[in-house]
This record gives C-alpha cells, sequence and structure tokens, in this order.
C-alpha cells in the first residue's frame, strides 16, 4: 500500500471512532438550556439562573405544589420550624443543625442576617420581597428572629425562587463580580466546578452535604446553554442531552414517540396576556376592550399554536394559584359579539387602527400577534404589528401613554407563589408606573387587592378569598386580553428517574432528586 | 523604500482606520432606540433601578466623555464587562476568538488543499471533464446556504452513520476526564502542544463538520481562482518555452505556473479569511462553536454596546493585519508587485 492510501486509512479510522470509545460514565448528566445565565449573584439573581443557583443554594423555606392549587405547603428547608408572633409583626425561625456551608463556615442565624441584609443592600430586582424585614435579631445560633414593618407572609418569601438563598457570611464584600466568575457559597448539594459564561457550567457533587442523595445519583452536571432550538433537540434524541428545555412545540408529540425520550409536561404559574392600554382611547371604552377580547382566536392559539401544549387562561391569576378563581369571566372568540360591541361603543368599522407590540424573535407572540390580526380583520379593525426589544417595549409603554402602543403582549410569571404578584404588580393603580401597563385604574380593584396582601400573613382564607374576587372584577372589565396559562414541557431521556418539575422554581432540575 | 519603513506606514494607515472605525461604530449603536440599562438591570427591574443603571454604567454621561472614557480603556486593554454576560470583555475575546481563528484557519487549509490542485487540473484540460466538474461545484458550492449544509452534514454523518459528533468542541468526556490545557485557545492545537493524545483525537472529530461547511465557500473560490489565474499563465510565452526545452508537463504545471498563478488566489483567501471571521456564525450556532460569531450577534441582538465596540475594533485590526500579510506574502511570491 502506497503512503497516500495508508495516509488516507488512518485518516479515515481515525474519523470513524464510535462515540461509545470515550467512556460512557452513567452518573453524568447533561441538561441543555436555552440563553446563558446573567448573574450568578445569589442575592441579586432574577433569571434562567436559578436553574444553577437552586442546586448550589438552599433557602430556608420550600415551596411545595399540592395535588390541586389549594393544598400547596410550605417544606422545612434551611429552617425547621417557623411562628409568628400574636400581632404578626415578628416571625421566628429555628434552624436545621449540622449545616456547613461550601466553605466550611457553620451554617447559622448570623448567616441568615447576613444574607437577607446583603439582599436588601444590593436592591436587585427582587430585593422587594423583603419590604417589611426591618431587621434580623439573632438571639442563638440556630434561632433568626424577622421584625417586621407590617404583617407580611415571611415563610411564603423565604421560599421564593430569587432573593431568598442563604449564602456564607464569609462572602463579606465581595461583589457579584465574585460569583460570576464561578465561586459558590452556599449549603446546596453541588458546587460549580467550572464556569463558562453563556456555554457551559459544569456542577459536581459536595461531598459533605447534610442531607439524603438517592441511590444511582448523579455526581456531575453538565448544564449547556444552546441557543439553536434544533440542535437542542438533536441533542437530546442523539443521547448527547438527558433533558431539554425550550424545544419546539410542532415537534413535542413526535420527539414523545422516540422511545428513549419522553415529553414531561408540568404546570407553571407562568402566564401570557395582551395589556390594553387603558388610558389611551378608544381602549378607556369597556365596551371597544370587550369586543377586542371577543375577537381573540383562543382555540386556535391554544390548541393549533401550542399544540394544546397550554390552556386557556382565565384572568390573570393562572390555574392552580390560590386566587384564582375557576369561575372568572372567560371570553371565547365571537366575531359577532364583536362587531356589535363595537358598534355600540360608537367605532365605525375601518376606522380603527391599533399597534401591538410583543418581543422580538419570540416564535409564540409572533405567532399569536399575526392570527390576532386577521381576527381582528374581520370585526374591521387593523392591528399593526410591531416587535420590539424587550426594553424598547418596555421604556415606549412606560412613556406617555397618549404615544404608548395600544397593546402590550408579554410573559409573566410570580417572584414567589402569591397572586399578588399578579394582580397588585401588573394592575394595581400607578403614579410611576412599573409593570402596570395597561395604566388600569380601579378603586374597588384596588381595595380587594389590598385586604387580600394585608390578611396573607394572618387570615389566609380570607385573603385568598379577595384575590379571587379581584381575579373576577379583574376578567370581567377586561384591562387586557388573557390568552393562556403556561405548562411547560421538558424533553427526558427514559432512563432518568425521580425527576419532577415544581412550578415555584421554573426549569430548574433539582439535581439531588433525579437518578439513572 | 525598505520593508521596515513601508510596515510602518501601513501601521500608521492602520491606526488612523481603527480611529474612524471606533467613532462610526460608537455612534451606530447609541442611535439604536433601545435602552441597554433596562437589559442589564434585568427582567423585573423597576423603572428606578433602571435609572440607577443607567449611571453607574455611564450612560447618562455625554457621547464625547461615553466615547473618551471607552478609548481611554481600550488603549489600556481594557474593553469593560459585557452587559449581557457580566463577565470582562477581553477574556470573553479570549476564549472566543481563538475558536473561530482555528474554524478559519481548518477551513482554509481545506480550502488550500482540495481547491488549488483541482484549479490547476482543471487549467491543465481546458474545457476537460475536471473543469466543467469544478466549475459547477464552485457554483454550487458559493449559492448553497451554509446552514443547510451543516444540517445535512449533522444528519449523515451524526445521526445516520454516527461517526462525528453532533457539535461542540470538545466532548465532556474529555472536559472532565482529559481536559485539554488552554495555550492558545485553538483545541486541537492545544491537545498537540499538550501531548494530549486523547483530547486531540477528539478536538479533531469535532472540527471536522463545522470546518468543512465553513470551507465550502473558499474552496469553490480557490479552485475558480486558481483555474482561471493558472489559465492566463499557461498562455505565457515562457510555458510553450519551457514545454519545448522537455520539461514534464506536471513540472511545468506545479513548479513554474503555480506560484506566478498564486498570487490572486492568495489576494482572494485572504480576503475571506477576513469576511469569514464574523460570517462563520451560522455554522457556529449549527455546531454550537464557541465563537466570537456568535459572540457578536448575540451582543448585537441584546444591545451590548461594550461588546459591540470591542469586537468590531478586534475585528478591524484582523482585517487590516491579514490584508497587510497578503500583500507580503504577494511581494515575496511574485518580485513584480511592489508595495509601499
Amino acid at each position: 500500500m502506497n503512503i497516500t492510501v495508508r495516509f488516507i486509512s488512518a485518516i479515515a479510522a481515525l474519523m470513524m471512532c464510535s462515540t461509545l470509545a470515550l467512556a460512557q460514565n452513567n452518573s453524568i448528566f447533561t441538561a441543555t438550556y436555552t440563553t446563558g445565565f446573567i448573574d450568578l449573584d445569589p442575592s441579586t439573581a432574577a433569571s434562567s439562573e436559578i436553574a444553577v443557583l437552586a442546586n448550589v443554594y438552599e433557602p430556608l423555606v420550600w415551596w411545595q405544589p399540592g395535588e390541586n392549587g389549594s393544598d400547596a405547603t410550605l417544606e422545612p428547608g434551611l429552617a425547621t420550624s417557623w411562628e409568628a408572633s400574636e400581632d404578626g409583626l415578628s416571625w421566628t425561625f429555628k434552624l436545621r443543625e449540622g449545616v456547613t456551608f461550601h466553605d466550611g463556615t457553620p451554617f447559622t442565624s448570623e448567616a441568615v442576617k447576613f444574607s437577607i441584609e446583603r439582599t436588601q443592600r444590593l436592591e436587585g430586582a427582587s430585593a422587594w420581597i423583603w419590604w417589611a424585614v426591618e431587621s434580623i435579631e439573632t438571639p442563638d445560633p440556630l434561632t433568626a428572629v424577622f421584625k417586621l414593618t407590617d404583617p407580611s407572609p415571611i415563610p411564603l418569601i423565604a421560599s421564593s425562587a430569587y432573593c431568598a438563598w442563604m449564602i456564607s457570611p464569609m462572602v463579606g464584600d465581595k461583589t457579584g463580580e465574585w460569583f460570576n466568575a464561578g465561586n459558590v457559597a452556599g449549603t446546596g448539594p453541588f458546587t460549580i466546578r467550572s464556569y463558562k459564561a453563556g456555554v457551559q457550567t459544569i456542577l459536581e457533587r459536595h461531598a459533605d452535604y447534610w442531607g439524603e442523595s438517592p441511590e444511582g445519583g448523579i455526581d456531575i452536571a453538565v448544564i449547556d446553554n444552546v441557543e439553536d432550538p434544533v440542535l437542542r433537540e438533536q441533542r437530546l434524541l442523539g443521547g448527547k442531552s438527558d433533558w431539554s428545555e425550550g424545544l419546539d412545540t410542532d415537534n413535542l408529540a413526535q420527539i414523545d414517540e422516540n422511545e428513549n425520550v419522553r415529553i414531561a409536561n408540568f404546570k407553571a404559574f407562568q402566564n401570557f396576556f395582551g395589556m390594553y392600554n387603558v388610558a389611551k382611547p378608544p381602549l378607556d371604552n369597556i365596551k371597544v376592550r370587550q369586543a377586542l377580547s371577543y375577537a381573540f382566536p383562543y382555540d386556535q392559539m391554544v390548541n393549533n399554536i401550542m399544540s394544546g401544549q397550554v390552556t386557556q387562561a382565565r384572568g390573570i391569576v393562572p390555574v392552580g394559584m390560590p386566587g384564582h378563581a375557576a369561575d372568572a369571566m372567560q371570553f371565547t372568540q365571537d366575531i359577532e359579539k364583536a362587531k356589535a360591541l363595537l358598534s355600540d361603543a360608537g367605532v365605525e368599522q375601518d376606522s380603527l387602527k391599533l399597534t401591538i407590540t410583543y418581543t422580538a424573535g419570540s416564535p409564540e407572540p409572533q405567532k399569536a400577534a399575526e392570527i390576532y390580526k386577521a381576527a381582528l380583520a374581520q370585526i374591521g379593525v387593523e392591528l399593526v404589528l410591531q416587535p420590539m426589544a424587550w426594553e424598547a417595549q418596555y421604556e415606549l409603554a412606560t412613556s406617555d401613554p397618549a404615544n404608548a402602543q395600544d397593546i402590550f403582549m408579554m410573559f409573566w410569571w410570580p417572584t414567589y407563589v402569591t397572586s399578588l404578584d399578579f394582580l397588585s404588580s401588573l394592575f394595581r393603580s400607578e403614579d410611576d408606573i412599573n409593570y402596570n401597563l395597561s395604566y388600569y385604574k380601579n378603586a374597588d380593584f384596588d381595595a380587594l387587592v389590598d385586604k387580600g396582601a394585608d390578611t396573607m400573613a394572618t387570615d389566609s382564607a380570607s385573603s385568598v378569598q379577595a384575590f379571587e374576587e379581584a381575579s373576577r372584577l379583574l376578567a370581567a372589565d377586561a384591562p387586557a386580553v388573557f390568552i393562556y396559562d403556561q405548562q411547560n414541557a421538558y424533553g427526558v431521556r427514559e432512563d432518568i428517574k425521580g425527576y419532577i418539575s415544581n412550578p415555584a422554581y421554573s426549569h430548574v432540575v433539582f439535581l439531588n432528586q433525579i437518578s439513572r | 523604500m525598505t520593508g521596515i519603513s513601508i510596515v510602518l506606514r501601513r501601521l500608521g494607515m492602520t491606526l488612523v482606520v481603527i480611529v474612524c472605525v471606533s467613532i462610526i461604530t460608537f455612534m451606530a449603536t447609541r442611535i439604536l432606540p433601545t435602552d441597554p440599562a433596562a437589559l442589564y438591570a434585568g427582567p423585573r427591574a423597576s423603572a428606578e433601578k433602571i435609572e440607577s443603571v443607567r449611571q453607574q454604567l455611564g450612560l447618562d454621561n455625554s457621547l464625547v466623555s461615553q466615547y473618551f472614557s471607552f478609548a481611554g480603556d481600550a488603549l489600556r486593554g481594557d474593553f469593560g464587562v459585557s452587559f449581557r454576560t457580566r463577565q470582562p470583555i477581553s477574556s470573553d475575546i479570549k476564549r472566543f476568538l481563538p475558536a473561530t481563528l482555528e474554524l478559519i484557519f481548518a477551513a482554509m487549509i481545506l480550502a488550500m488543499l482540495i481547491g488549488i490542485p483541482l484549479g490547476v487540473v482543471a487549467a491543465a484540460k481546458p474545457k476537460g471533464f475536471v473543469d466543467q466538474l469544478t466549475r459547477l461545484m464552485a457554483i454550487s458550492m458559493a449559492s448553497v446556504p451554509s446552514f443547510w449544509v451543516a444540517m445535512i452534514l449533522q444528519l449523515v454523518f451524526f445521526k445516520w452513520l454516527n461517526w462525528l459528533p453532533l457539535s461542540g468542541q470538545v466532548s465532556i468526556e474529555t472536559t472532565l476526564f482529559s481536559p485539554i490545557v488552554p495555550i492558545t485557545g485553538m483545541g486541537t492545537l492545544d491537545a498537540l502542544l499538550g501531548r494530549n493524545w486523547v483530547g486531540f483525537r477528539d478536538a479533531l472529530r469535532h472540527l471536522v463538520l463545522p470546518a468543512l461547511t465553513l470551507s465550502l465557500y473558499p474552496v469553490g473560490l480557490a479552485m475558480r481562482m486558481t483555474r482561471s489565474s493558472m489559465g492566463a499563465v499557461m498562455q505565457e510565452r515562457y510555458i510553450t518555452t519551457a514545454r519545448a526545452m522537455g520539461l514534464s508537463e506536471l513540472q511545468i504545471l506545479f513548479k513554474f505556473a503555480l506560484k506566478n498563478a498564486l498570487s490572486p488566489v492568495l489576494t482572494v483567501l485572504g480576503l475571506t479569511f477576513a469576511f469569514s471571521l464574523t460570517g462563520a456564525v451560522l455554522v457556529e450556532v449549527i455546531f454550537d462553536w464557541p465563537g466570537i460569531g456568535a459572540y457578536v450577534t448575540a451582543a448585537i441582538l441584546a444591545v451590548d454596546f461594550p461588546v459591540i465596540m470591542a469586537v468590531t475594533l478586534v475585528g478591524t485590526v484582523i482585517y487590516i493585519l491579514v490584508n497587510l500579510l497578503v500583500d507580503l506574502a504577494q511581494a515575496t511570491l511574485d518580485p513584480r508587485v511592489k508595495l509601499g
């Protein structure tokens, strides 16, 4: 054989090495996420990075869903029990014994004080949840007392997915830079082995974790950020990834048919809606808003575009959350009724032109806007589509309402599990607009929401009742078109056991619960 | 002019170009109607939070003072921190740029190894089978979309044959058990330098498909440029003389003709190199190759000003350097070319 042929066949042999030549290790778990993580600082993180943080850090309390929304419970995390004072202005937490941070520091009430105070000081996007906390006392190493300015459901807040993680006091003055270099200071079952921002994070099991681990548990977790949805799907099907989010809804059924992969559907507390600019005529007329709500093609959106993977929304509070009113008004598409309402309101056919904005590059809002445009054309309303970057949309909406968009499509999810974060954050009247992007101002609604908020810590039954009332009022008043409540669909390899998604901690895979 | 003074003069012009490019890019990014402070502040930030972030990032200063503070830092090698990844940009670029360079080098090597010989053969037998074939191939390669080719290659070589990996630079097993120590930032080169044979084999296998995809256009270009350049050279009188003197066709083709024909081919390949720097983004996205193209594209979509400025400047410098090298190479190969 001459040298050329030998050379070529050597290269060919090299290329043809099967992937199994590199040993496949069963205790390595690979998860595929979409875009990169922005901020690994547990005191300020408010986005998808909880996928990492929820495995490296722990809160005082965990939120656990029940069978349906009303029997959700708060489970001990780093706190074992909690009790409020008579007047609701102080909460006493008993802490778990024998827990140490990754750096060896013991977990004590000092750490609780340090963590919450650091969060309040750094003022991250979700630090507001601790607004009522005036100070934290540490009478002994295993007792932390929260002193409040107003009654506030501290245990529920302490189960928040953002800004509630316990951090080692050894962090001291270190800034977010230290955390974003891949350093950790938590108590959780995993630590960060390596972090390549926007590309890959590798977590490994922490040997001295206080809790138990399942048999056949995971030792090393690789979290990859992959932007391309086709590639995410291929990695899952090809065995390169054990779990994946962000799969194209059109392909879910097909992926499920693959014998090595299943699609796992879980409730999420995320929903999708379009805020009407109530301050801009003619959307200040309830008949016009109702007409627009009657025009939206809900069936088409839910069953065709989202392939039945979501459920139509009923009001702003997602199904399964306390405060959701199962009898609140729900619009269905009725073109004739919409036309009638429009003419009742004195709006002539083909005279109304509305602008709708939504995040550019996002597939669901794009499709929703397109079918809405077609539907509205049937009632003689022209809808102008304007995809924009989120920041630009937000800036437009919070500027002068007379010049702002007419409909603002967006997703929303709560910081901790409470309908307050939907009802109040989105629709309570505001003078300086924060997230009440519909400019909705209704004193009756405000009163109900305030009542619910005030009784949240002391009388949860009346609190939920007040929230349900508020939900009903809002749904009928139609300050927004409530489109769908999301379910999350993830692709998982069949040989992964014990995987459950908790709606309070979106897109998190709790690595210490799964095994192969 | 001596070689040194030519290089110095070119470097002087380079500086002027860089300053102009930086000013233009700076103005362009600032005109965009989006607000990076809102992005940096995070998805649930209040209006006050966004305002305080705007001040923190210096976005409320005048444009002129913003530009000068950027320029001052850049001269010291400090490009600032990315709004999107929160990492220092210079370390981001150090990570991503070599990965793209590795892809481009591999694509260029393929272009030269495959394209030039085929072009020579095509020129040797004008209107022959190889000539017609290369013409067809070159047109196809220039027309076919790179992302389509990428996916077809993945389908054939990963899904059907399972010969090559689907995506990424290295497999997770290599990262965990025989990690490649970064020296240059190019996986294959670093593995070789560190004598990490397992890592080298793995990195090479991951390099094949993306490099192949990226090489399509350069291969087609090299084939046709070589063919036409050789075609012109083969008409020259000294070729006929050489033939008359009894030299073999092979010797004539490769020893005399090719050397003289290479000049335009090299120019074109050099330009393709610089273009591929950010043109590789589609390949990088589909193969999940962590390169500078994907990095700057994500930055543009996220209005990440500092990254856009930094990568544009780095890209400009590389483009100019490559041009300079190509000119020098041309001058070396062809004494008729005068620099300066």
